[in-house]
Parts: C-alpha cells; structure tokens; sequence
C-alpha cells in the first residue's frame, strides 16, 4: 500500500518538472534560477503533501472496500460454484431416480398390458363360445320351425286333399252308413 | 244382462201360467208375437225402437192382441213390458219363456245338422235314442249342411255329439300335426 502511494508521488513530481525543465531546454525563453526551481519543487511537495493528507484515508477506504467487494465475490462465486455442484449432483441424483422410476413404470405399464391382454382374450373368448352357442340354438330353432311349417303344410295339404276326395267318392250308401253309425252311437257318445 | 232381465220377466209370467195351467197357451201367444215381429220390420222398429211413445206402442200392442187373439195375462205383460220400458228385451224374453217352459214340461231341444236331409224313420229312430238318453221328451229341429261331409252333429243345450266326417278330419288333422 505504501509502496503505491510513493509510486504515485514520483509519477506527480515527473509529470510536474518534466514540462519545466522542457521549456528551459528551449532556448526561446530563459533559464529558470535555481531558487525559482526550488520554489516549484517546494510548492509540488506542498500539494503532494495536501493530496497525501486529504485522499489518503477515502483512497484507502474505497480500495479495502474494493478490496473486501472482490473477496466477497470470489467467495459468492465458490459458494454459487459449490451450490451448483450440489445441485448438479442432487439433479444428477434425481435424474437416476426418475430413470429408475420410468423403467419400473414402464415394466408396470407393460405387465398391466399383459393382463389387459389377457383379460381382454379371455372375454373375446367367453363372448365368441357366447355368440356360438346362441347361433347354435337358433339354428336349431329355425330348424325346428322349419321342419314344423313343412309338416303343417303338409298335413294340410294331406287334409285338404282327403276333403277332397271324401266329398267327390262319398256316396248315398256311405251316407246312409255313417248315418246308421251315429243313430247307433249317440247314447253313447261323448261330448 | 238383457239375459237376467229377460229370464226374471219369463219366469214371472210362467209361474203365472203354472198356477192357471195354461203356461203353453202362453208361450205359444207369445211366439205369435214374435213371429209377427220378425215378419213385420215396422211392428218390430215401433216396439223396439225407443222414440215411439209408450201409448202409441200400447195401443199397437192392443190391436194386435185382439188380431191375434191373445188371452188377457198375455197382452197385459206385453203392456208392462212397455210401461217397464222392457218391450225391447222381448225376443230374449220369448227365448227365456221357452226354455223354462221346456223345462216345466220335461222337454229338451234338440238342433240336428245333417250332410243329407234325414228321412222320417232315422228322425224318429234318432229321436227315440235322443230321449232314452237324456229321459226327456225331445223336440228336434233339423237343418242340412254340406259342409258336414259326411254324418250328423246334434246339439242338445250346451252340450254337442259331433258324427261328422269333417270333425273327424279335423281330428285327425290335429294328431298328424302333433306328430
């Protein structure tokens, strides 16, 4: 610190003399007298002395506080750093957790699929020995009304064509039969 | 119902007739009218139809009586029957009457339906059977249908003695169809 502030007063007492003693190795105006020289040299300490006392303490407080800034940033950036590698090694953590996760979830989704499957075959199965059984009945059915609609026509048709041959052959002497039958019978008919 | 008006109107003028003997008479008189009803369409319309009015019905009815010759008790239970406002239930009335004069006589009706007309022998042969059977006498009544094919049907009441070939078809008919 010390060190800084002695470079600093050579650089202002160079930067002071330096344009005098140009202008008196000039030639177009004269030599300055020795004592004008120390007078300058006086005066410079003078002022050097003045900045010294004056700036010193704000120059000293604004570089520690600069100072302490830049080491609280340093220290804010390892801790962000070390946060970060936290994080990273928690997201990290977490990361290997949803992978394990979304492989037991997939290995859920695809036994659960299996069953689905399997319930899903056992049903179409029961349905399809359902719809079978069902055809089956009714085919046995229509079959049956089949078979009864033949036989009902026919026996109509057997009864219509008997009809028709009793009404053509029947003759007086059938009649007078069947007359003789039934005068015979009444008493012990049914009704 | 017209059935129960009509049987409780019979039954009140056939007890009347049992007690004087002379339910037939009644019956007969009875008969005239509805013959006359059923051979007359204007007669009948005035007696049955109700906006004639009760006296115009009465005084038909009293001419009528004195045409026909019905006995007193006869032509006044027609006029009750018009004061009653009845007059329109008398065919069912004269039905009535004649089955319980049937039945106070020992009779029973007999309806023969026959493929052929019944000659007078089988008529009386049948009638004879009819009346051993039921121990009543019968009166028979015969009508011809073809449609029989063959045989006789008798209905006696309720009650049928079915002899036809078309019965017997049918029959047999049905024990075909129930295989």
């Amino acid at each position: 610190m010390r060190k800084k502030a002695g470079n600093c007063l050579c650089f202002a007492a160079i930067t002071t003399l330096v344009p005098t003693l140009a202008l008196a190795t000039g030639g177009e105006m004269e030599l300055e007298s020795p004592f004008t020289l120390l007078m300058r040299l006086v005066n410079f300490l003078l002022l050097a002395a003045l900045l010294y006392y004056f700036l010193r303490k704000p120059i000293k407080n604004f570089l520690v506080q600069r100072q302490q800034g830049v080491r609280e940033a340093l220290e804010e950036a390892q801790r962000a750093a070390k946060e970060a590698e936290a994080r990273y090694k928690e997201m990290e953590k977490k990361l290997a957790q949803a992978h394990k996760e979304m492989e037991e979830l997939k290995n859920m989704i695809i036994e659960q699929g299996k069953q689905e499957k399997e319930r899903i075959l056992a049903r179409a199965h029961k349905e399809a020995e359902r719809i079978i059984k069902q055809a089956e009945l009714a085919a046995e059915q229509e079959l049956k009304k089949a078979y009864s609609s033949i036989r009902l026509e026919a026996v109509e048709m057997a009864a219509a064509i008997a009809e028709a041959i009793l009404k053509d052959k029947i003759d007086s002497k059938d009649h007078k039969r069947l007359i003789e039958q039934y005068v015979e019978n009444v008493g012990k008919m049914t009704s | 119902m017209s059935g129960i008006v009509a049987r409780r109107y019979a039954k009140a003028l056939i007890q009347i007739g049992q007690e004087d003997g002379l339910y037939e008479k009644y019956g007969e008189e009875l008969k005239s009218v509805n013959d006359l009803m059923e051979a007359s369409a204007e007669f009948k319309s005035v007696m049955l139809n109700p906006i004639y009015d009760k006296e115009l019905k009465k005084n038909l009815l009293r001419t009528v009586s004195q045409k026909l010759g019905l006995s007193p008790v006869v032509t006044n239970f027609l006029l009750l029957l018009v004061d009653k406002r009845r007059i329109a239930h008398f065919p069912a009335i004269v039905r009535s009457y004649e089955e319980l004069a049937d039945e106070v006589a020992g009779r029973i009706r007999a309806q023969v339906t026959s493929a052929v007309v019944l000659d007078e022998q089988t008529l009386n042969v049948l009638r004879a059977k009819l009346e051993a059977m039921t121990g009543k006498k019968v009166i028979m009544s015969v009508v011809e249908d073809k449609g029989l094919i063959g045989g006789i049907v008798t209905k006696i009441g309720d009650t049928i003695y079915d002899g036809s070939v078309r019965t017997q078809l049918a029959s047999l008919k049905e024990i075909l169809m129930k295989g």
